[in-house]
């Protein structure tokens, strides 16, 4: 295998890792944006359908924070989701025990946090500030633009903010930070 | 071979013999009272009236058998096709009694009553008998006429009505400004007929013979009940009651039976026994009903009028074993208001499939498309047939505006008869013609029809519990014209029957001089059922949902009750007072509250995606809002109930099995007479084992309420509800502690 093979392999092999990413990330933004719409309606609060959500809500949040780059160890990160959406199972028997449920909230939004910095998908602490700040106000002028709307539309508002606003902030970012460097 | 033909042979012949000598028996019955059947088509319009004939020694009834029509008919709420038979009160059959033909006339006329005379026409000669025709019966005991709904029925002749008057019922034609009617408030002081039901359950024929039967009365337990000591199966009726009509169903064959209606007067004491009623059941099968209005107290004699009253109904008859006999009472009370409490308006409306519980009612639009066919029909409802009714005209019903559009037709453009029905029979009827006759391009346009207002007569109620205990109402527009390959359209907004209605289930009397309740009065208690079928095609499978809403002192309980689990229930609920959501209570009556541990956490959980709210960037966002999930998960898990924008909704938690019957109870501050309206709307029923969303027709209720400290709360007695399929007795119910 000469180098230039091995180097369009390698490319291609990184190519469909990166693409993978996106689709990660399309597919779960999209559907967890689809599960808000029926938050309002009690009926569907059912412990599998919340165990589904919070897991579709950890891949969001992997695909905004890793969309320009790659999921470190997805396998893993797929068996961390599928963890989420079994923890809700026992609660199907007794009531008591949706309060791991709460160790889940936290898990799908620090997790991911943790992996960015941990895998360098953060450049470093400013970088992971940066986005924490430009993602608050991005979305708090949002919520500010939609005016009344935000109110009934809260959950899809602050989905959609987090969602797209954060991925192009996160572009941003990284123009700064990595092109730079 | 020829052994055996004349072994068949003999035993045909014994059986033919066998078959004679009974046909004999009964005919020699069977002469008495034969009956000459004479098909009238055309006015005069014999509903409500009691008809007599002279057959030289004595007064006969002359009984009626109306004629339908089949008329295949879209039941809006299924979108199904279905044939419907249905009843023009001006063409009926006459059962004149043979031997009244070609008698002399009476030495005098009955006080009240009219001469009519039936002409049958008999291929060569036409023979004229005369009819006597009044509003009432002409004495207590006499037989009286009885009215059916036949099904296709032939005459033997033909016939004619002359002379009378035409009674048809005509529209006011009044337009209301939305598509809600108002029944206007009497009067305080006022006296009105009130109108209400005495229910026993059915009975089936043990054996094929002479039967002798006693109807059990009605109540929501399978207990036996009586309200006289010592008596059995006497319903609790009440006081101020002026008279009674029956309805009869009769499934199977009933021969030469005679109905036992015993009066009873309840004192404290025990009971007396005052009467029997007697009337004879002239059909063998079907549904009929009397007009008959027996008077059982003088109904200026308030003394005779305070009376309290029981029935015992009692059928003596022949039978084949199984005919099952159905008998509703229908008693109409003299009330005298001293209180708004003591009326509500109820409205029940019809919004069709595609309802949802944001859509209101006048936002609603229907519309159906028919084509292939010149004579068809349109059917909406079920509504509710309500206790307590007032007045004569007991309830009005409101028809939208009717847009008709033609499509493919060719010239001329076809004149349309519209006719509204009630309960299949014709109120009201008028032709449409086309702006222009010639189609363009196919399309026929027509003035729409205005709003009209229907008043449901007395007798339409009796029809309705005859038909069956619980009664109902269903509205059909039919549709006739010549062109069956062209499209017709009809769209319309919602159907509402508007009610005021008698809630106060004491008889008025027992107000004293400062216009409180006392004695009786357990504490004071407005009672306001209804009953909602859903619309499932098979009756087997339907949805029953049975709601009741008891006023006390303390605030206003509302129990739901269905034959499926319930899951979701939202309560259109308003006062002009301050209320407060207590709870929810299920059969076991253990107020359905979130646990402790459920409680802190949630409470801890919202204090924590507060606290992340102040952020929006993506990790607090979505900490947040899993944590909110999270809370809602383990809310959910237990029943809840709010109240937002003039809805009281409540769920059923993921973690419950869905109940059958639940109290929701809302506690009311008030001093004052309280105006409340409720509306049980939408239901999500539990059905093939999930939580459904099902449009049930909603109706809603306005009220009065009225607090009363003074009211003596240890007191416990019986009184009849007005229910709508009920009970007849009432203990106490969930009470706050």
């Amino acid at each position: 295998m000469d180098v230039e093979r091995a180097y369009i392999f390698r490319y291609r092999a990184y190519f469909e890792m990166r693409f993978l990413n996106k689709l990660v990330y399309i597919f779960s933004f999209m559907s967890s944006l689809l599960l808000s719409f029926f938050i309002g309606i009690p009926l569907i609060y059912a412990p599998l359908i919340t165990g589904g959500f919070m897991a579709t809500l950890y891949f969001t949040m992997l695909g905004v924070i890793f969309f320009f780059d790659k999921i470190p160890n997805m396998r893993q990160r797929a068996l961390e989701g599928f963890f989420i959406f079994l923890s809700f199972i026992p609660a199907v028997i007794n009531p008591q025990f949706a309060l791991a449920g709460f160790i889940s909230a936290l898990y799908i939004a620090f997790a991911p946090l943790y992996l960015g910095v941990k895998h360098r998908a953060f450049r470093d602490g400013i970088h992971g500030v940066l986005w924490f700040m430009a993602t608050t106000l991005a979305t708090a002028f949002l919520l500010y633009v939609s005016g009344t709307w935000a109110s009934k539309y809260w959950v899809q508002i602050s989905l959609f903010g987090n969602g797209a606003v954060g991925l192009i902030v996160n572009y941003m970012l990284r123009r700064w930070f990595i092109e730079e460097a | 071979m020829p052994k055996n033909r004349n072994l068949i042979g003999l035993f045909t012949e014994i059986m033919g013999i066998g078959a004679i000598l009974l046909l004999l028996s009964f005919a020699s019955q069977l002469y008495a009272n034969m009956y000459v059947d004479v098909y009238v088509e055309g006015p005069p319009i014999a509903d409500d009236l009691n008809i007599y004939v002279y057959d030289g020694s004595s007064w006969l009834p002359v009984h009626i058998t109306y004629v339908p029509e089949t008329v295949p008919t879209l039941v809006m709420a299924f979108n199904i096709t279905e044939n419907m038979l249905y009843y023009n009160a001006s063409r009926y059959i006459l059962h004149l009694p043979a031997k009244a033909i070609g008698t002399s006339k009476p030495p005098t006329d009955p006080a009240g009553f009219e001469t009519w005379e039936v002409e049958i026409f008999n291929k060569s000669r036409r023979v004229t008998v005369p009819i006597y025709v009044g509003k009432r019966p002409i004495a207590k005991d006499a037989p009286t006429t009885w009215y059916r709904l036949g099904v296709d029925q032939r005459a033997t002749y033909r016939g004619a009505i002359k002379r009378g008057s035409v009674k048809s019922q005509q529209i006011s034609g009044t337009i209301f400004p939305d598509q809600y009617l108002q029944v206007s408030m009497p009067q305080l002081g006022s006296s009105f007929h009130v109108v209400g039901n005495v229910y026993f359950k059915s009975v089936t024929s043990p054996t094929s013979g002479w039967v002798s039967l006693t109807f059990p009365v009605y109540n929501a337990t399978n207990d036996l009940y009586t309200a006289c000591p010592g008596v059995d199966a006497v319903a609790w009726v009440g006081a101020e009651v002026v008279n009674v009509t029956v309805g009869i169903k009769i499934k199977g064959y009933l021969a030469y039976s005679t109905l036992y209606l015993d009066v009873y007067e309840i004192t404290l004491n025990g009971c007396t026994y005052v009467e029997t009623l007697t009337l004879n059941i002239p059909y063998t099968s079907g549904i009929f009903w009397t007009n008959t209005q027996f008077r059982i107290y003088n109904p200026n004699d308030s003394a005779q009028r305070s009376k309290y009253l029981g029935f015992r109904v009692r059928v003596y008859g022949y039978a084949t074993l199984g005919t099952e006999i159905s008998i509703s009472p229908v008693v109409r009370y003299l009330k005298t208001l001293y209180d708004n409490s003591q009326i509500a308006t109820s409205t029940s409306t019809f919004r069709g499939k595609s309802a949802s519980s944001t859509s209101r009612d006048y936002d609603y639009t229907w519309s159906a498309s028919i084509t292939g066919k010149t004579d068809w029909a349109l059917l909406f409802g079920p509504f509710i047939a309500f206790d307590g009714a007032i007045g004569e005209s007991i309830g009005k019903l409101a028809m939208p505006e009717l847009n008709i559009a033609v499509t493919n037709a060719n010239y001329p453009c076809p004149i349309i008869s519209v006719a509204y029905l009630l309960n299949g029979f014709v109120i009201h009827s008028t032709l449409v013609f086309p702006k222009s006759y010639t189609p363009y391009y196919g399309q026929c346009s027509y003035p729409s029809i205005p709003t009209n207002q229907i008043d449901i007569t007395r007798w339409i109620y009796t029809v309705s519990k005859a038909r069956s205990i619980g009664g109902g109402f269903f509205v059909s527009i039919r549709f006739k014209t010549d062109q069956p390959n062209a499209v017709y359209t009809i769209s319309g907004k919602a159907i509402n029957i508007t009610y005021a209605r008698w809630t106060e289930p004491y008889r008025s009397a027992y107000l004293s001089s400062q216009n409180l309740p006392y004695l009786e009065w357990y504490s004071y208690r407005t009672l306001d059922t209804l009953q909602m079928i859903s619309m499932m095609p098979n009756a087997t499978t339907g949805i029953n949902f049975v709601s009741r809403a008891v006023a006390g002192g303390q605030g206003v309980f509302i129990s739901l009750q269905s034959n499926y689990g319930m899951c979701h229930v939202s309560i259109e609920f308003r006062s002009t007072s301050y209320f407060n959501l207590y709870g929810v209570f299920y059969s076991d009556v253990q107020k359905k509250d979130m646990p402790y541990w459920a409680d802190v956490a949630t409470r801890i959980f919202d204090a924590i995606a507060y606290l992340l709210s102040f952020s929006t960037s993506t990790v607090a966002s979505y900490a947040s809002l899993g944590i909110t999930m999270v809370t809602s998960l383990i809310r959910s898990a237990y029943s809840t109930l709010v109240y937002s924008n003039g809805m009281i909704e409540w769920t059923k938690g993921w973690s419950e099995a869905a109940p059958k019957d639940i109290y929701i109870v809302v506690t009311m501050i008030t001093s004052s007479t309280t105006q409340v309206t409720w509306r049980p709307a939408v239901v999500d029923v539990y059905y093939n084992n999930v939580c459904t969303i099902l449009p049930i027709p909603s109706s809603k209720t306005t009220m009065y309420i009225t607090r009363n400290d003074q009211v003596p709360i240890a007191h416990n007695t019986i009184y009849k509800m007005w229910t709508w399929r009920g009970l007849t007795y009432s203990g106490t119910g969930p009470t706050l502690k």
